[in-house]
């Protein structure tokens, strides 16, 4: 879909040179497959990120993943696919189409911070992202859209994963109508134990609300400093349905979605109790 | 703005308007297998590999290809020989009206060039993003896994 209005299309070399080149006129390109699709008004320059050196994925202690990585190199990375049972691989085979996560990037997805499989499990997993402003940072992916960075001049450059041990499970599930549709509602859940089965720290994540993913602390909580029994479980799904602030719109109803989230949440607690006991087999 | 791009295996200097999507491009360069089905990245039937990994063409920006690779239909087999996989769709009557085909036979050159071998369940995972609105998915599956065996022979 051809965008009308655009004068320049411009891909430096480095990133200062990106992060200067980036004012109210102008607005980064990753895959370019969202912004592409969309009217963007008063922009007249497009900032393509495709010739800096961020297209990598390296398995260090965890992962450190450039911000133009596209979404299938992540979903061919081997490392990858063996992390937490690939929880992240299986999310991913989900996402678009192939056609469209062979051109879709990492950086692009989470700057974009709307209708989001990504963003859910991400959280779960505790998720870093390196900025550019000027200089150089590193911030949870919470914090990112908390305050409000994707919609900000700060580039992307990097997001991280930390390593889990073997102690830790993940779980990611949606709820969809048809083949790689946006989700009516989505789950992520992290889950580590302790020596004696007790759960230390837990994440449970809600997406498709239809906001954009958000932990339910409330949820998370209940869970941690008790087994991961049948009950407790069960009790952290009504929670999170309860909390989540879900509403109407054409996809689904807000009863709907709690009704999905009490079911989701249980599920993908459930799988996650699943690998770990996997692993001692 | 001007740009150089390998089209098919020929270096060509182009000129694009710099909001200009890759389909647009290759149509105005005369590279009609590239179908404007939806412009909208849902039906595939403007596939396209950019090197060499099939992507939409209609959502990737047309400046993008400066400087890289990009492969229509138009460049597969030589004069009076098709491709296998063109082949293979025309003997195995993959086509109903055609205008899905061209798009399908790009997606599965990116697949076998990854995945020789693949499962009848990886080649329709990798068709996900191809519409074919005579709904005839059957064949269009037989044919890639035909292709891809007979491939695999002559690569032996």
């Amino acid at each position: 879909m051809s965008l009308t209005g655009i004068t320049a299309y411009l891909q430096p070399g480095t990133l200062e040179e990106a992060y200067r080149l980036l004012d109210e006129r102008s607005i980064a390109v990753g895959g370019g497959t969202d912004v592409i699709r969309h009217p963007h008004v008063g922009v007249t320059t497009l900032v393509d990120l495709g010739a800096l050196p961020l297209r990598y994925l390296r398995h260090e202690s965890g992962f450190a993943i450039g911000a133009t990585a596209t979404l299938s190199d992540m979903l061919e990375h081997p490392g990858l696919a063996a992390h937490l049972e690939g929880v992240v691989t299986e999310m991913l085979r989900g996402v678009g189409s192939p056609l469209l996560r062979n051109a879709a990037t990492i950086g692009g997805h989470l700057a974009r911070g709307r209708y989001s499989d990504i963003v859910p499990l991400l959280l779960a997993l505790d998720a870093t992202l390196t900025l550019f402003d000027g200089t150089e940072r590193t911030l949870s992916l919470a914090d990112y859209y908390r305050e409000g960075l994707h919609r900000s001049r700060a580039l992307l450059t990097e997001v991280g994963l930390p390593p889990a041990g073997p102690d830790t499970a993940a779980a990611f599930l949606k709820f969809t109508r048809v083949a790689y549709d946006f989700a009516l509602l989505n789950c992520a859940v992290r889950v580590r134990l302790n020596g004696k089965g007790v759960v230390e720290e837990a994440r449970v994540v809600v997406g498709e609300t239809p906001a954009l993913g958000a932990p339910v602390e409330a949820a998370a909580q209940n869970l941690e400093g008790g087994p991961l029994d049948d009950d407790r479980i069960a009790a952290a799904a009504e929670i999170a349905a309860a909390v989540i602030p879900a509403q109407h719109d054409q996809r689904a109803s807000a009863e709907y979605r709690r009704a999905l989230c009490r079911v989701g949440v249980r599920r993908a607690l459930f799988h996650a109790r699943g690998r770990l006991e996997g692993r001692r087999l | 703005m001007t740009f150089d791009l390998v089209l098919n295996g020929l270096r060509r200097t182009v000129q694009a308007d710099p909001g200009e999507s890759l389909m647009d491009l290759l149509r105005r360069l005369g590279c009609k297998s590239v179908k404007n089905g939806c412009d909208d990245g849902y039906c595939g039937a403007c596939a396209v590999l950019l090197d060499g990994r099939a992507v939409n063409a209609c959502l990737v920006f047309a400046a993008r290809a400066a400087g890289h690779r990009v492969d229509t239909l138009e460049g597969l087999g030589r004069e009076g020989v098709l491709h296998p996989a063109q082949r293979a769709a025309l003997d195995l009557g993959a086509v109903q009206c055609g205008f899905c085909t061209p798009g399908i036979v790009m997606t599965a050159l990116d697949l076998l060039a990854h995945n020789p071998r693949p499962t009848e369940h990886e080649v329709r995972e990798a068709l996900a993003g191809n519409y074919c609105r005579c709904t005839g998915y059957v064949k269009p599956v037989e044919a890639i896994l035909a292709a891809a065996a007979q491939m695999r022979e002559a690569a032996e």
